[in-house]
């Protein structure tokens, strides 16, 4: 690659590093595991960058990628796990000092496929239509993960979606 | 980041994703060295994939003759499918030094077992959206897409119970559960998802760790590489436990590593 397109991708990677690592956190949960996410992330749009010199394009590849990642990942860990369609029953305690723990916890519980939606609508602010393109999913699929997702995470918080709502 | 409208779900998610990332975020690690050794490998890898397609369509193209011998493949054919011209092997960039010359080696392993062993109706091996996930090229035209499975090791000596089984009132996803054991005494069961059309063969090794191989749902090439996701042909049953069952590639699956990424 040309040292002027090494240059422009030096400028992307530390423009979007910080929202990746962000929405890449949100999914998972974890610095580390975020960081190493974004990273393989990165990877594949820096092999793909001859191709992407346009930053706004170079972005949503890299949301893209980002999430498909994840879900990939999941799947595979998943495959040869027996699923379980209900979100667990006991409720997550959200109190003062432990809120931001305890609604990470929360997140962590929702189904990974149904979070990533979340996070893709409602973080990423990305319309129906633009996570059924990310997630290679029906516009239905996603609205159905969407409010799924949404109950599961109503579910586990119980009583303080109130607060959190009205925050 | 903008959110729309006054709908109380879309706050108390937003309320959420922002609650969890109020903390001050760790320092940004140094991370593009790594970014572009593993972009350059995974730009060889791409072309090495390329190549693979060139070599199932070669009988059409009527090229086999010149890539049947080793080293006696036209330049341009070379280059195209990565051969190294001094010994006829795939050629590799050099290595990152964070566990991609592992991750190639492990998916080099898996896609040679893989070709050297696919049951009939099956004419190649394409890499897939992973190191460990991989298209099996049908004979007529559409893919397979498989990926290996791990799983938390579990007691040497024990089984699983069926998928086929509820457990603690959990809803079932599989059908047709049948329990084998292979030559080196591991024992699995084989089945049928019903979540979607797939088919699943999951081991446990005498010394308790988990393989296997299942298939999925879309066959996704690999990122960058260009292509749409296709829909993935699900494996007959016998076909799967022929192709996990034999040695060379029940040795390969077994090798995966628990953390290896799909």
């Amino acid at each position: 690659m040309s040292p002027e397109r090494e240059r422009l991708f030096e400028q992307f990677a530390a423009a979007r590093y910080g929202a990746l690592r962000r929405t890449a956190y949100l999914l998972c949960g974890d610095w580390h595991l975020a960081e190493d996410l974004v990273q393989s992330t990165l990877i594949k749009v820096y092999a793909r960058w001859p191709r992407l010199r346009d930053p706004d394009t170079a972005g949503g590849y890299a949301r893209t990628t980002l999430v498909r990642t994840f879900v990939d990942g999941r799947r595979r860990r998943s495959a040869g796990e027996v699923a379980s369609a209900e979100p667990p029953e006991t409720a997550a305690t959200v109190t003062d000092p432990d809120r931001r723990l305890a609604l990470l916890a929360a997140l962590a519980r929702v189904t990974p496929g149904y979070r990533a939606v979340l996070v893709l609508r409602y973080w990423e602010d990305q319309s129906v239509e633009e996570c059924a393109a990310i997630l290679n999913r029906s516009s239905g699929a996603v609205r159905s993960d969407a409010h799924r997702g949404l109950a599961q995470l109503r579910t586990i918080l119980g009583d303080s979606v109130h607060e959190i709502a009205g925050a | 980041m903008t959110h729309r409208g006054d709908d109380p779900d879309r706050r108390m998610a937003a309320e959420v994703f922002r609650a969890v990332l109020e903390r001050p975020e760790p320092e940004q690690p140094v991370v593009l060295a790594a970014v572009r050794a593993g972009g350059r490998r995974l730009r060889a890898r791409r072309r090495l994939a390329i190549g693979a397609g060139v070599l199932v369509a070669a009988p059409v193209l009527a090229f086999g003759a010149a890539l049947a011998v080793p080293g006696a493949a036209a330049p341009w054919l070379r280059d195209l499918v990565g051969l190294d011209p001094a010994d006829g092997r795939p050629s590799t960039a050099q290595p990152s030094g964070y566990g991609m010359d592992q991750l190639d080696a492990l998916q080099a392993r898996l896609q040679a077992a893989l070709a050297a062993h696919l049951p009939a109706g099956y004419t190649g091996v394409l890499a897939g959206g992973g190191p460990t996930t991989f298209r099996l090229v049908r004979a007529d035209g559409g893919f397979t897409a498989v990926a290996t499975i791990t799983g938390n090791p579990v007691t040497p000596g024990s089984s699983e119970p069926s998928p086929c089984e509820s457990k603690d009132g959990k809803p079932v996803y599989a059908s047709d559960c049948v329990l084998r054991t292979l030559s080196d005494g591991s024992t699995g069961w084989l089945y049928r998802s019903t979540s979607y059309s797939g088919t699943q063969f999951t081991l446990v090794t005498p010394q308790g760790r988990i393989a296997g191989l299942g298939t999925m749902p879309t066959a996704v090439p690999p990122q960058g590489a260009g292509g749409e996701p296709q829909e993935s042909k699900a494996m007959a049953p016998a076909d799967l436990e022929a192709l996990v069952s034999n040695p060379e590639v029940l040795a390969a699956l077994k090798a995966v590593p628990l953390d290896a990424p799909g």
